[in-house]
């Protein structure tokens, strides 16, 4: 199953349009970074300094598997 | 979850499949940190749905979806950050640039190695899914697979259907230090000799495994040893540049230059933390910067451990044109350069 499979049988719409559409280059000085961390058991915790840095980012760790370890 | 959420002072927000932000507008950056068959077709995505990326190393998992990622980054306008941390790290930013500025003389030899002491992986037995795994998901690109006892969550490093080794695992870090110091790009011949000596079972990666890569006018070599951790140079990481007029040794975030008689006579210390790196990816998403551990600069790191594992796996010595990257006159390593994929997942820009 391919992102656009998935994505029509979850019912979200939109899809081609994501690539067709102008992303901004950069972010504002003062905008904050929303980080999405793809990883499973732990994977991906390196990224947590991320969210104590000056920039002060929000996150979500999207997993597909709950973290758990072995 | 409770890590972020004890720093940022709200809970993150949990989610199964990486998919479903890839259309919200309300998150700006993906960081990849699933196993190494994701990596790239995450990347791909990724760009393709206008996040920023940040991905673990090895920058992908075979050399075809590797280029791929490349032209998305560029094709999307994305800044797409390869986790080597070293690239941010101000000493071996500041050591670098010393080999680039003559402190050792002239270098022809870049040494890289690493060292553990990990145990066997047994003998893997057909197995329900656990309740917790959506295993279809986690398998994603990768060619069906039943799932076995000794995949899930680290061993798939050991298996080429998921991994790249050792060498994509930590050589990786090691040879980008190299490929950085004697700033080059492809090498000419690639040779590689080891073995799954240690263990009886079901690990297809070598853990005893020296690749050398030749580059015409210099020569890198890793040594890595899965299974025997015993250091060089005090160290079970490492990167050596071994001068005309002096050597220099690093270890994960420190290095030091000894004079033609080996004696000491500079030492600059650090630590090896990811955070450098990390705020460099953030920094470059708000300058459009190209980031340190750029995409590029990471799928050309990562060719090396993919040339090192095709001339592994095949017992061939790989001969390149330099300047195309072409393997010459060898199909069956060629063959390995791409994989086929889990019908419907071939990665597309």
């Amino acid at each position: 199953m391919n992102r656009r499979t998935f994505l029509g049988k979850a019912g979200l719409i939109g899809t081609g349009l994501a690539a067709l559409q102008p992303f901004p280059s950069v972010l504002g000085a003062n905008q904050k970074i929303r980080l999405a961390i793809m990883g499973t058991n732990g994977r991906g915790t390196g990224a947590s300094p991320a969210s104590k840095m000056r920039k002060s980012p929000s996150s979500a760790i999207p997993t597909n598997a709950p973290s758990r370890k072995p | 979850m409770k890590a972020s959420a004890d720093i940022q002072g709200k809970e993150p927000e949990g989610l199964e499949d990486f998919r479903t932000i890839l259309d919200r507008s309300d998150w700006d950056a993906l960081v990849i940190a699933a196993p190494n068959h994701w990596h790239a077709p995450a990347t791909i995505l990724g760009c393709q749905a206008g996040k920023h990326v940040y991905v673990e190393k090895p920058a992908s998992q075979n050399a075809w979806e590797g280029q791929l990622a490349v032209e998305a980054a560029r094709k999307y306008d994305r800044i797409v950050q390869v986790g080597m941390q070293r690239r941010s790290l101000d000493a071996f930013q500041q050591g670098i640039q010393m080999i680039h500025d003559g402190a050792i003389g002239k270098v022809h030899f870049a040494r890289a190695w690493y060292a553990n002491s990990r145990g066997g992986i047994g003998k893997g037995e057909p197995a329900d899914i656990p309740d917790w795994l959506d295993y279809e998901l986690w398998q994603g690109p990768a060619p069906e697979h039943p799932f076995q006892s000794n995949l899930i969550h680290y061993n798939w490093h050991w298996f080429w259907h998921w991994g790249n080794g050792e060498l994509g695992n930590n050589g990786i870090h090691s040879l980008d230090v190299c490929r950085w110091g004697l700033q080059v790009d492809c090498p000419t011949s690639v040779t590689s000799t080891g073995g799954r000596y240690h263990f009886d079972d079901d690990q297809q990666t070598p853990d005893t495994n020296i690749v050398a890569f030749d580059f015409g006018h210099a020569t890198i070599t890793w040594e890595g040893r899965s299974c025997q951790n015993h250091p060089i140079e005090g160290t079970t990481f490492g990167v050596a540049f071994y001068g005309t007029e002096g050597t220099m040794i690093m270890d994960s975030g420190s290095f030091k230059i000894m004079d033609p008689k080996n004696q000491l006579v500079s030492e600059v210390k650090g630590d090896g933390s990811d955070t450098q790196h990390l705020q460099n990816f953030l920094d470059c998403i708000r300058s459009g910067e190209r980031p340190t551990g750029d995409i590029e600069i990471g799928h050309k790191s990562t060719m090396l451990c993919h040339l090192g594992n095709i001339a592994y796996r095949t017992g061939h010595t790989l001969h390149l044109n330099p300047d195309t990257g072409k393997i010459l006159d060898d199909p069956a390593a060629e063959a390995l350069l791409r994989k086929e994929y889990r019908p419907g997942w071939t990665p597309k820009v």
